[in-house]
């Protein structure tokens, strides 16, 4: 059965990844039409939401729900949930701070990397034979 | 694993052959090649590689939509997998293209290579909503 972090992860990845492809089309249309040059400035905004926002994101949600489990539990999830909340968290920041005009890249980077650094912690131990201890 | 699944991974397989290919031209073919090649070239992994490996899989594994109708609406897969394989498609002939032979048409078939992969994504995402979900039915 799909875990609540699992269906939440996976149906904010396709949310991303709307917005993602959405974003995509609007450079293209840019590209030939001209729409204020919306291309160039959200380009690391399309970067971040598809790398981050869709692909990472429905990876991590998938391998929480397949990863094999502890007999029924799934030790320490709440770092699975922060690794979640961060994820979305760096997908929003750089939406806000590109609409803002200020830099996104610091504070964006450290929430990937902290959603990598959680959910690593949380699955290491999960990376074992089915059964195994 | 149903049929739309495989030809989504089987294809995925072939974006990856192709993306390793365009890297090898921008790695051995001289300088000249970056710029033409890497956005297709990204693209051949991200969306080509990467997104029809999630899509087929997601269409196999996630919980059935309902006992009469496992996969859901099938027609929106089979218009997912049009979509985003014939975006890309485009794409990969019309970016370098664009570059070598500048003309608007190559520009316009841009623009509907874009509008192909984001129906063909929307098209997945609508049939792929209902299957997230705790218990299978």
């Amino acid at each position: 059965m799909m875990p609540r972090l699992t269906i939440y992860g996976i149906r904010a990845a396709l949310c991303w990844f709307v917005v993602g492809i959405t974003v995509g089309m609007l450079m293209m249309i840019d590209m030939a039409v001209g729409l204020n040059g919306v291309g160039s400035r959200l380009l690391h905004v399309h970067i971040h939401i598809m790398l981050f926002g869709w692909f990472v994101q429905i990876i991590i949600a998938v391998a929480y729900w397949m990863l094999p489990r502890f007999g029924r539990e799934r030790p320490r999830a709440w770092l699975a949930v922060v690794s979640i909340l961060a994820l979305n968290a760096a997908s929003l920041t750089a939406i806000g701070f590109r609409w803002f005009h200020l830099h996104i890249h610091t504070v964006v980077w450290i929430l990937e990397v902290l959603a990598f650094l959680f959910f690593a912690v949380h699955a290491w131990p999960r990376i074992k034979n089915f059964g195994a201890t | 694993m149903p049929t739309i699944s495989r030809l989504f991974v089987k294809i995925s397989l072939v974006w990856l052959a192709l993306a390793l290919v365009a890297g090898a031209i921008m790695t051995f073919g001289g300088a000249q090649f970056l710029p033409i090649l890497l956005p297709t070239h990204v693209h051949m992994f991200v969306v080509g590689w990467v997104t029809h490996m999630i899509v087929g899989v997601a269409l196999w594994l996630f919980p059935k939509a309902s006992k009469a109708n496992p996969r859901g609406a099938e027609w929106l897969s089979w218009f997912a997998l049009g979509g985003l394989s014939v975006g890309l498609l485009l794409r990969t002939v019309a970016e370098p293209a664009r570059v070598f032979w500048p003309n608007d048409v190559w520009l316009w078939l841009l623009v509907v290579s874009a509008v192909l992969q984001w129906l063909g994504g929307m098209a997945f995402v609508i049939n792929i909503w209902p299957r997230v979900k705790g218990k299978p039915s």
